[in-house]
C-alpha cells in the first residue's frame, strides 16, 4: 500500500475525520483511482476499527467517528466512483428513519453510522418521516431491511402503520422489518408483525446482519 | 485523596494521648524474648506480670517521624503499588479454610488446587491489586498449608503479594526465605502480617516473629484484631483506642529492631452478635472503623491498611453487595490506601470465588466516585457545543468524547453488570450476576495457567515448605 493509501486507512481507522478531504486528494493526486482508494484504503480502515470495536477495543465513539471519517471521504470520491463506473460493494441496503411525529435523530444516526460501518448501504430518510414513505423507499433503493426508530411511547405506535401499509401493497415478505428506540420491547414487535427489534446500536448492527447473510 | 473526615481533629488528637497514656501507664504484655530485651533498653518500665510501660518519648522518637511512601513491588513492576495517599487499592481477605465450590455451590474444605486457583483469579481480577493466600488448604499438614498457599501466590501472580500472616519465629523466617527466592535486592517482593493478640499481648512468638520480620526490610503489617466487648471497649471509640494502641506497640517494637522497617496502620475492629456472642459479619461499623484508622495513619504518617469488604452474608446476593459496598466506600473516601476483604463471606469464614469476582466489580464501581471533577475549557467542552449545537455534528463524534473516555470520565460497566435490555436478558437464560461471576471465574480456571517462576524458582519454594 502506497503512503497516500496508508495515511487514508489509518485515519478512517482512527477517526481522524477533520481534514480526511485532503488525504483523499493526496490520493488522488499521487495516482490512485477512487476505487483503489475505497476498497484499498477506506473500506480496510472502516474493516479495522469494527474489528477492533468486536474485540472490546473501541468503543462507540471510536466506531462513530470512524464512519464519519469513511462518510467525509466517500463524499469526495463519490462523483469519481461513478464516473469509473465502480459499483460499490455492500453488505445489504439498509433503509433508515424516525417515525412520523418523532424528531429524536441521534440514535437512528448512530445506528445509521454503525450500519455504514458494517459494510450496509445507508438510505437514511431523517425525522418525521411518514409511514408510506418508509416503503416507498425501500422499493425505490431495493432495500433489504427497513428500520424503524422511535423514541417515545407516543410515536412507536406508528411503527405498525409502515408493516400494514406492507401489507397492503403485497410487499410485506420482500423486506426485513427492524423495530428500534428506547420504549421498543420485543412483544411490542411482536405484536406489530415486525421481523425483530433492537434496543441499542450495537444490537441492531447484529441483527440486521443475521437478515442479510441467511 | 480523602474527603470524608469521621474523626474531628481533637478525635484524632484525643485517641492519640489517650493511646501514650495506655502505652506508658498501663503497658502492654511482652513476652520474654529478644523484642522484649530490646524494649528494656530503650528505657520502657516493668510493671510486672509481662507488662512493659513504653514511654512517650520512645513512641515520638520511633513513630512519630515520617516514613517514605510504601511500594509495594510486584513480579511485574508494572503492578507494583506505590502507597503514597494518592490512590485505594484492593486487597483479598485471607487464610480461610472453607470454599464455596464453584460447581457445587456447596460449603467444602479448601485444598492446595483451591489456593492455585484463587491465586490465578486474583492476579486475572483488575481491581485486587494486591494477592495473598486467599485460601488455607487443610489436605496437607497444617504446618505446610500456610507456606504452600503463599507458594501458590506466588506462582501464580504478578502482583505484590502478602506471605500471609506468621505465628513465630521460623513461620517469619521461611517466609523472607521465600521472598528472596522472588526476589532481587533491589525490589523486594512480599509483605509479612504478625497478630498480636488483643487487648494488648505481645507473646514471646509473636515477638520473636516480629524480631525476624523487621531484620529482614521486608514491609509488616501489623494486624491486631480487637473484638469489640472481648478484645476491646464495647463503644466502638475505645475499640479504636485498642487497635490503635496495639498497632504502635507493634510499630516501637518492629522499629527498635530496624529503624527503616515499613510498617502500615490497620483496622480490623469487629463486632460480636451480642445475642451469640459470634462474630457479626453484617457490621456498618467495619467502615466506620476503617475511615477512622486511615485518619490515624495520616496523624502518624503511615499508609493505612483497613478491613472494608466485611460481610456477614453466606452467599453473593443482595446483602452481601449492600454491606460491602457500604463499608468499603467509607473508608475509600476517608483516604484509606488498602481495603481488605475480597472475596470472602460470612464474616470472614467462608472463601468465594464467585464473590471475589463480585467484589472486584464493586470496587470498580466505587473507585469511580474517588475520582476529581475537573472543571476546566476541555472538559466544559465549549468547542463541542460549538460543532454540534452550530455545526450540526453530534457530541458522540467530538475529539473531547475520546478524551472523556481516555480519562476514565465514564465508569465502564463491569463483568456482573446486566447487559442490554430485559428481553435480552431474558432471551440469554435470565442469568444474574452471580451467573456471570462464576462464568468468569470458570472460564479463567479453564485456560492455561499465567505462571510467574521458573522450575529452579519453583523447586527452592516447595523445598521451603517440605521444610516446615
Amino acid at each position: 500500500m502506497s503512503q497516500a493509501l496508508s495515511r487514508l486507512h489509518d485515519a478512517v481507522c482512527n477517526g481522524s475525520f477533520r481534514g480526511i478531504e485532503g488525504l483523499v486528494q493526496e490520493a488522488l493526486d499521487a495516482g490512485h483511482t477512487a476505487l483503489q482508494i475505497l476498497n484499498l484504503a477506506l473500506a480496510k480502515g472502516l474493516e479495522e476499527a469494527g474489528a477492533r470495536f468486536e474485540r472490546g477495543e473501541y468503543f462507540l465513539p471510536n466506531l462513530m467517528m470512524a464512519a464519519k471519517a469513511m462518510s467525509t471521504a466517500m463524499a469526495v470520491i463519490q462523483g469519481r466512483l461513478a464516473t469509473e463506473g465502480a459499483a460499490q460493494v455492500s453488505g445489504g441496503t439498509f433503509v433508515i428513519g424516525t417515525i412520523q411525529g418523532d424528531i429524536h435523530s441521534i440514535g437512528k444516526e448512530i445506528v445509521a453510522a454503525m450500519l455504514e460501518a458494517s459494510g450496509f448501504r445507508v438510505i437514511d430518510l431523517g425525522v418525521d418521516v411518514k409511514p408510506h414513505l418508509f416503503v416507498e423507499r425501500a422499493v425505490e433503493h431495493s432495500a433489504d431491511i427497513i428500520g424503524i426508530s422511535a423514541l417515545m411511547t407516543t410515536t412507536m405506535t406508528h411503527q405498525q402503520k409502515v408493516i400494514e401499509i406492507l401489507k397492503e401493497r403485497g410487499l410485506r415478505d420482500r423486506f426485513k422489518v427492524i423495530v428500534g428506540g428506547a420504549p421498543v420491547t420485543a412483544s411490542w414487535a411482536q405484536r406489530i408483525g415486525a421481523d425483530d427489534f433492537a434496543t441499542d446500536a450495537v444490537s441492531g448492527v447484529r441483527k440486521a446482519r443475521r437478515f442479510v447473510e441467511r | 485523596m480523602a474527603t470524608l473526615r469521621i474523626l474531628t481533629e481533637e478525635g484524632v488528637h484525643r485517641i492519640h494521648e489517650a493511646t501514650l497514656e495506655l502505652l506508658a501507664n498501663t503497658g502492654v504484655k511482652v513476652g520474654e524474648s529478644r523484642v522484649r530485651q530490646i524494649l528494656l533498653r530503650n528505657g520502657c518500665r516493668d510493671l510486672g506480670s509481662e507488662l512493659l510501660g513504653i514511654p512517650r518519648e520512645l513512641v515520638a522518637e520511633t513513630m512519630l517521624r515520617p516514613q517514605a511512601p510504601l511500594v509495594l513491588q510486584g513480579t511485574d513492576p508494572g503492578r507494583s503499588l506505590t502507597l503514597d495517599g494518592s490512590a485505594c487499592y484492593l486487597q483479598n481477605f485471607g487464610s480461610v479454610s472453607v470454599v464455596v465450590d464453584l460447581d457445587s455451590g456447596d460449603l467444602r474444605d479448601a485444598t492446595y488446587r483451591d489456593a492455585v486457583d484463587m491465586a490465578r483469579l486474583l492476579d486475572a481480577l483488575p481491581h485486587c491489586h494486591h494477592a495473598g493466600p486467599l485460601v488455607l488448604p487443610v489436605d496437607m499438614h497444617p504446618r505446610k498449608a500456610k507456606l504452600a498457599a503463599a507458594v501458590a501466590t506466588l506462582l501464580y501472580t504478578g502482583k505484590p503479594v502478602s506471605l500471609g500472616a506468621v505465628s513465630d519465629a521460623q513461620e517469619a523466617e521461611l517466609c523472607v526465605e521465600m521472598s528472596r527466592v522472588v526476589s532481587s535486592p533491589e525490589r523486594p517482593i512480599g509483605r509479612i502480617s504478625i497478630s498480636p493478640i488483643s487487648p494488648m499481648t505481645f507473646p514471646t512468638d509473636i515477638c520473636e516473629a516480629i524480631h525476624v520480620a523487621a531484620v529482614s526490610g521486608l514491609p509488616l503489617l501489623g494486624l491486631p484484631c480487637p473484638i469489640r466487648s472481648m478484645g476491646a471497649p464495647l463503644f466502638l471509640a475505645g475499640a479504636l483506642l485498642g487497635q490503635n494502641t496495639e498497632n504502635l506497640a507493634f510499630g516501637v517494637m518492629a522499629r527498635l529492631v530496624n529503624p527503616e522497617v515499613k510498617l502500615m496502620h490497620t483496622s480490623r475492629i469487629g463486632t460480636p452478635h451480642m445475642r451469640t456472642g459470634a462474630k457479626a459479619g453484617a457490621d456498618p461499623d467495619v467502615g466506620v472503623a476503617g475511615a477512622c484508622m486511615a485518619q490515624m495513619a495520616r496523624y502518624y504518617g503511615l499508609p493505612s491498611n483497613v478491613y472494608g469488604m466485611d460481610t456477614g452474608a453466606l452467599v453473593s446476593d443482595a446483602q452481601a453487595g449492600l454491606e460491602k459496598a457500604a463499608n468499603t466506600l467509607r473508608p475509600m473516601l476517608a483516604g484509606a490506601d488498602q481495603i481488605s476483604g475480597l472475596g470472602q463471606l460470612g464474616g470472614g469464614l467462608v472463601a468465594s470465588f464467585v464473590q471475589a469476582v463480585v467484589d472486584d466489580d464493586i470496587f470498580s464501581f466505587l473507585s469511580h466516585h474517588l475520582q476529581a471533577l475537573t472543571v476546566e475549557p476541555g472538559t466544559l467542552d465549549l468547542a463541542g457545543f460549538r460543532r454540534v449545537v452550530g455545526e450540526g455534528e453530534s457530541f458522540i463524534i467530538q475529539e473531547a468524547t475520546l478524551e472523556a473516555l481516555n480519562a476514565g470520565d465514564v465508569w465502564t460497566p463491569g463483568r456482573i453488570s446486566a447487559p442490554g435490555s430485559w428481553d435480552e436478558w431474558a432471551a440469554d437464560g435470565r442469568k444474574t450476576a452471580h451467573d456471570r461471576a462464576r462464568k468468569f471465574a470458570r472460564d479463567l480456571l479453564a485456560s492455561d495457567p499465567v505462571r510467574y517462576r521458573d522450575d529452579h524458582q519453583e523447586a527452592a519454594l516447595n523445598a521451603i515448605v517440605e521444610a516446615a
